[in-house]
């Protein structure tokens, strides 16, 4: 038995779905940004980010493939502000399908693997990214991110990851490093506020 | 020029069993969103169950999943490919009084028709565990409709919540 069909609501006329509901989630999350490749791309950035000092938090949901010639392309990276350099630290724990691993990725803010140009059609990873605090100038700027995708390679996975700088956010590149963003990779950036 | 940014993170729907119930429906998904995300707080009537989803109606042998559990004491993952249905984070959750038990699913590029769909998932009960999973629907049709169901045939309790949101991109 079917507990609830959405056939019946309605949710067929999403112009009223706002107006059905308390204003909670539409003034504490937005979307900021999204960048969605026809083409591959070696890197996307956001950048300007001051204009959204007003978010206490920032959010980047990706959807991934890289041009890489491999089925399990694991180098990925964040750099912040431009910081090129090895100001950075990231942990991962994944599962793997056989065991669970940890990993030091060292001096880098690696984002894990993600499927590359050998991995089957259409599979691509998800992430979910979380920038704490990005614009505060008191702390150092530290990310989370749940991501996975069983598949050419079985992977699901929680990192963490600081960048060694108190300085406000001013941008966020997202960058192959060994390749492209493959077209169709999707990067979409949001801002969640804090209460007033 | 003033900067444009969009509300979003809409509550679709929420349900609530008034009764348990074999399996929750979520059908006639609009198309106007790029991810879902499902939060929800339920509880089985045993802990020999086994909760699955399954997406548009198919039972193919089109689902595959990866995930990882810490118990406190030991750490564990499995894969799973081929399966007519799709495991998800807190497959296990049997009846309690005493804590809640909620999972969060995220449904990615639900409505896109160039990928097939990931769903990643976390669950957390400090009595049991902690789980993350991944699954992929080997499909590259737009999510249209979603089932919970328990495939050892167990109920989803009364009180359980389901909530589903909606995330433009």
């Amino acid at each position: 038995m079917a507990v609830k069909s959405l056939a019946q609501s309605s949710i067929l006329q999403p112009n009223n779905v706002n107006s059905m509901l308390g204003s909670y989630e539409s003034n504490y999350f937005h979307h900021l940004e999204t960048v969605r490749l026809g083409g591959s791309a070696a890197s996307v950035t956001f950048s300007n980010l001051a204009q959204y000092a007003d978010y206490q938090h920032l959010q980047i949901r990706m959807v991934g493939r890289t041009t890489r010639a491999v089925s399990e392309d694991g180098s990925t990276s964040i750099f912040l502000n431009g910081d090129t350099t090895s100001n950075y630290r990231s942990h991962y724990l994944v599962g793997t399908g056989s065991s669970v691993v940890s990993y030091d990725n060292g001096t880098n803010m690696g984002l894990g693997s993600y499927p590359g140009a050998n991995a089957g059609a259409s599979q691509f990873l998800g992430s979910v990214i979380d920038i704490l605090d990005p614009f505060e100038a008191n702390k150092n700027k530290t990310i989370r991110v749940l991501a996975g995708m069983p598949g050419s390679f079985n992977s699901v996975r929680l990192n963490s990851g600081v960048w060694f700088n108190t300085n406000a956010l001013t941008s966020i590149q997202i960058t192959a490093n060994l390749a492209s963003w493959a077209a169709g990779t999707r990067f979409s950036l949001y801002g969640i506020k804090a209460r007033s | 020029m003033p900067r444009k940014v969009t509300p979003t993170y809409v509550l679709l729907n929420q349900i609530t069993l008034a009764a348990n119930s074999v399996e929750v429906v979520f059908s006639g998904l609009p198309q106007n969103y790029s991810d879902l995300v499902l939060v929800g707080n339920w509880q089985n009537s045993s802990t020999s169950s086994a909760g699955r989803l399954q997406l548009n109606g198919d039972t193919g042998s089109n689902y595959n999943g990866v995930w990882m559990v810490g118990n406190g004491t030991n750490t564990a993952s499995g894969s799973e490919s081929s399966q007519t249905s799709a495991r998800i984070a807190g497959a296990s959750i049997g009846p309690s009084n005493t804590f809640s038990n909620i999972v969060s699913l995220q449904f990615m590029d639900y409505s896109a028709l160039d990928k097939h769909k990931t769903v990643i998932s976390r669950y957390g009960s400090a009595g049991t565990d902690v789980q993350a999973t991944a699954s992929r629907w080997a499909s590259n049709s737009p999510i249209t409709s979603i089932r919970f169901f328990d495939i050892l045939g167990q109920t989803f309790q009364t009180g359980a919540t389901f909530s589903l949101y909606g995330i433009v991109a």
